[in-house]
């Protein structure tokens, strides 16, 4: 298949549902058929993502899908590719673009190439808090999403993964610390390696699958990670500091390609839009529970939580508002969402 | 959305590895009775393909044993039996999650209990620095291995029932790493367990995001292999937690029709089998959908 058009299959559409509620239904269904009546087409919209089969987020998304087969009487039909078997991001938008894909669960990071604002939230030292994220994101989601609808995604929703902070073997409070480590970032990662160049960190690459051994082994020896990866991956039996600053708001999204969606009718975009809302709303609130569970267990298990200076803390920032001024003149980020994000968390 | 959050709530399909646990548990509990009587209602647990019945009889064993406990609480034998009882019985049959983590609290307890009194040094585990517990695991001798097991399994199950909990996920290294030490010392044990174990840690991450499953598929394949194709559970588990992740469906029907092929009736393993048959089907039920 080489277009964006949705799988269309003469399946179980205007059957399936109805038989579901009761012979009744299915007999009028039967009726229709005999009558000559053709059967409908059903969309398949074929969605990836790296959530694993069983994963809470899987289990959301598969709810979400069978209530949209079920209120769109079998129209609308998700088919998923979990666990990354599509491959990363760039695999994914590639697919999608090619309509071997009409959809797919991504990183911000992932879909700056599609629409660079929506990296807004990423930018690194903005959040001193969960609270202020929150103010922003109330402000500043529905602009996000109607961004990335005007470059082709429809998205039901932002969901957080939480905020990455630096982890290291030996305490790193100020700036000029962290220079001195040896610092991962993820292979290819280009706009990872850019933001820890602006702090005047030269970083090394590895993929993820290396980074414990790495740390074992003393080829890198601190990390910038959200404290749920730090501990699903097992990368905090290797570090002993955590730097109490939140370095960067991580996030991702479900988008659908705007032109297989606006092929849907109507009520049926109303239906999957609510549908698939709901379930991002689940996911966020789901994981804001997560990133606060292990931001606790990483303190329960010994790690030693540093807590900068004042004057520490303002050098940080200032590293960090040199970055974002200059990915605002290259174009990377707009001005005005800039301010309007300063002003929703309230600062200058 | 996705990324790291939630992942270890895959950990699910381990349950039917720790039913394992169960049904060797039995044996021994009641071979420790030293009776024929005992010996012969071992064999009929374990021989047993009516899952139902196991099911309801056991809490009987459960509360037995606890009787048992309580006469010999420093029993290292009895509280591993008890161990493995419990978190089996609770990882197999109560779907509960408050019950389920009561009683996989109950047999982590138990587990670290017998490995204290029956292991050189072995009455911190869980809380000693991580660098320390795996010098203290390099210091362990092949005859330790039974304990060894019983107490990564309890705590695997324990971690499952607490997948919400990432003080309980952070403590899933160290289970890795008494798997990994188990299969330098005796990588047959309970028909390659040990393997079993490790191939679903390395599928519970997808690679993007570190998972392994290379190394999940040649830890699944060794499994296999030490259990000469008896144990029909390893096959179901490297289909649902492998073939699936990698969407190799050929792989995943053949593991499958070969489990259905099968005979279930092996000596010790029936009950199992018959366990693993049912999962079999369901997974083939739901193949259409999900490749």
């Amino acid at each position: 298949m080489t277009t964006s058009e949705p799988d269309y299959r003469r399946r179980r559409c205007g059957v399936a549902g109805p038989a579901r509620r009761g012979r009744r239904f299915a007999l009028l269904a039967g009726l229709l058929l005999l009558a000559g009546a053709p059967l409908c087409a059903a969309a398949v919209l074929k969605v990836a993502t790296l959530a694993t089969e069983g994963s809470v987020e899987m289990k959301r998304l598969r709810e979400a899908a069978g209530a949209i087969d079920e209120r769109t009487q079998g129209r609308v039909q998700f088919k998923f590719y979990p666990g990354g078997v599509m491959g990363d991001d760039q695999a994914v938008l590639r697919k999608i673009r090619l309509g071997q894909l009409q959809g797919a669960v991504l990183t911000a990071g992932g879909l700056t190439q599609v629409y660079s604002d929506i990296q807004l939230y990423n930018l690194p030292l903005e959040f001193s808090d969960l609270a202020a994220v929150d103010r922003a994101r109330a402000a500043l989601d529905p602009l996000l999403l109607a961004g990335l609808e005007e470059h082709g995604f429809v998205a039901f929703g932002i969901a957080e993964v939480g905020f990455a902070y630096a982890m290291s073997k030996a305490p790193v409070f100020s700036v000029a610390e962290a220079q001195t480590q040896k610092v991962w970032v993820p292979e290819g990662d280009l706009g990872a390696a850019r933001a820890l160049q602006s702090f005047g960190i030269s970083p090394i690459p590895l993929s993820i699958a290396d980074v414990l051994s790495g740390l074992q082994t003393g080829l890198i020896n601190g990390v910038a990670v959200p404290p749920v990866g730090a501990i699903a991956l097992q990368w905090h039996t290797q570090l002993q500091n955590v730097l109490d600053l939140p370095l960067l708001y991580v996030y991702g999204l479900m988008v659908i390609s705007t032109r297989p969606f606006e092929r849907l009718s109507d009520p049926d975009q109303a239906v999957v839009r609510e549908e698939l809302a709901a379930s991002v709303r689940d996911v966020n609130a789901r994981n804001r529970a997560d990133h606060e569970s292990a931001v606790a267990a990483l303190k329960s298990l010994g790690l030693t939580w540093n807590e900068p200076s004042p004057e520490q803390v303002a050098e940080w920032r200032g590293y960090a508002r040199r970055a974002s001024a200059q990915l605002i003149e290259d174009g990377f980020v707009s001005a005005d969402l800039y301010q309007a994000l300063r002003a929703a968390v309230g600062g200058d | 959305m996705t990324t790291h959050s939630s992942i270890y709530r895959r950990l699910g399909p381990i349950v039917f590895g720790a039913l394992l646990g169960t049904v060797s548990g039995c044996a021994s509990l009641l071979g420790s009775l030293t009776s024929s009587m005992a010996d012969d209602l071992g064999t009929a647990i374990l021989d047993n393909p009516d899952v139902e019945t196991v099911r309801d009889g056991a809490p009987a064993y459960l509360i037995l044993i606890d009787g048992l406990l309580a006469r010999s609480p420093h029993n290292s034998d009895l509280l591993r039996q008890a161990a493995t009882l419990n978190s089996a019985y609770a990882t197999a049959f109560v779907d509960a999650p408050e019950r389920s983590r009561m009683l996989q609290g109950k047999a982590l307890q138990l587990a670290e209990r017998a490995a204290c009194e029956g292991l050189h040094d072995a009455c911190t585990l869980r809380t000693r620095p991580f660098a320390e517990f795996e010098s203290w695991l390099t210091r362990r001798k092949a005859r330790d291995v039974p304990l060894l097991y019983d107490l990564g399994s309890s705590w695997a199950s324990w971690i499952q029932a607490n997948s919400d909990d990432y003080a309980a996920i952070a403590e899933l290294a160290r289970v890795k790493a008494l798997m990994t030490r188990i299969i330098e010392l005796d990588e047959g044990y309970e028909n390659g367990g040990a393997h079993l174990y490790m191939g679903v840690f390395e599928t519970i991450l997808p690679p993007a995001l570190g998972g392994r499953p290379e190394v999940a598929r040649a830890h699944f394949e060794r499994a296999v292999a030490l259990s000469g194709g008896r144990q029909l559970m390893t096959k179901v588990m490297f289909a649902e937690q492998y073939a699936r992740l990698v969407f190799d469906r050929e792989l995943h029907d053949r593991l499958l029709h070969e489990v259905l092929a099968a005979d279930p009736a092996q000596p010790g393993l029936t009950l199992i089998n018959t366990v693993a048959q049912r999962r079999a089907r369901t997974l083939l039920e739901s193949a259409d959908d999900y490749f």
